[in-house]
């Protein structure tokens, strides 16, 4: 039997594709053989029709805004926190330097509190932003 | 239907709700390529989902240089072959010539392939069987019809490789359900 070339092929789909692709019989010519490939190639595959990406797709991007954002607002937290504690610093030591020492002092009495106080602070708004994220992704 | 400039223009300026319109507009073309390329529904949706987020960042870089389907494909394409590269590595997307070989020479049981639902399903279920790069010429020109210009941007394949797999694909196919047709 005589092969097909590129050509032919591409005249065959051609066809194919003017005439609605209605699946045929198949003689013994290759060019019937083609006809019904180039039809069922068409199809679409029926295990990728129901996948509904929109909404997931936004939801998803929703979620990483607000993680990006609750990224920015947390660095703007240890900034301010930061440039705070650093004009107190040279505040006081400028106006007290008296009062700058016992206040150091009192610092290093209390620094454990101190950290536990921040670690607390931190860990609840990590908790409440997984927990909106996760609402966000369950709605 | 909304003109894609505009759309794409609001969606840069962080309009995510007309984004969704973009996605809604071409699932498809995305769904049927990392279908059809990984071949594993599990993986499907999270990697579909992870080629609009590519899309969704990337937006702003579109130029119009290309049709932007062609640019959603390019992303679809890299995320696919990276997944299976990172899943199978590297020797089972460039031994497709052996693939190919093997392939040709298996021949399924006749009882087995009578019991296919019909031609159509018979065909899908060979072209799962296909060597990566003949899939994905198979995908992009018939589901997705794309030209061979266009197969050639998004793969990166010469266009006479292109032409060459998808002939080979083809042949291959047409072997296939011939001998489907003469046991039923």
């Amino acid at each position: 039997m005589k092969e097909l070339s590129e050509k032919e092929l591409k005249r065959l789909l051609e066809e194919q594709l003017e005439q609605d692709g209605k699946q045929r019989s198949p003689g013994n010519d290759d060019a019937a053989f083609y006809r019904l490939l180039f039809t069922a190639l068409a199809d679409e595959p029926d295990a990728f029709k129901n996948i509904d990406l929109a909404e997931s797709v936004v939801k998803q991007i929703q979620v990483n805004e607000l993680k990006k954002e609750s990224i920015r607002y947390n660095l703007l937290i240890v900034f301010v926190f930061i440039a705070g504690m650093l004009s107190a610093y040279f505040a006081i030591s400028y106006i007290s330097p008296v009062f700058l020492k016992s206040a150091l002092n009192f610092i290093d009495v209390y620094k454990w509190i101190a950290v536990f106080i921040i670690l607390c602070f931190g860990i609840i708004q990590i908790a409440d932003k997984n927990l909106v994220k996760k609402n966000l992704l369950s709605s | 239907m909304q003109n894609e400039e505009e759309i794409i223009s609001r969606v840069v300026n962080g309009d995510v709700m007309a984004f969704k319109i973009l996605v809604k507009q071409y699932e498809k073309l995305v769904t049927f390529m990392i279908g059809r390329l990984v071949q594993n529904t599990e993986d499907t949706q999270d990697l579909c989902q992870e080629v609009f987020i590519k899309v969704y960042k990337h937006l702003s870089g579109f130029k119009f240089q290309s049709k932007l389907s062609t640019w959603i494909a390019q992303i679809a394409y890299g995320t696919a072959i990276n997944h299976l590269k990172k899943v199978s590595g590297k020797r089972n997307l460039t031994d497709d010539v052996a693939d190919f070989e093997n392939y040709h020479k298996t021949t399924e049981d006749p009882e087995s392939i009578l019991i296919k639902k019909n031609t159509s399903s018979f065909i899908h279920q060979q072209i799962e069987q296909l060597p990566v790069h003949y899939r994905t010429v198979l995908t992009m020109y018939h589901l997705n019809e794309f030209s061979y210009q266009e197969i050639e941007e998004i793969t990166g394949m010469p266009e006479g490789t292109v032409k060459n797999y998808l002939f080979r694909a083809r042949k291959l196919l047409k072997e296939k359900l011939e001998l489907y047709m003469q046991y039923q």
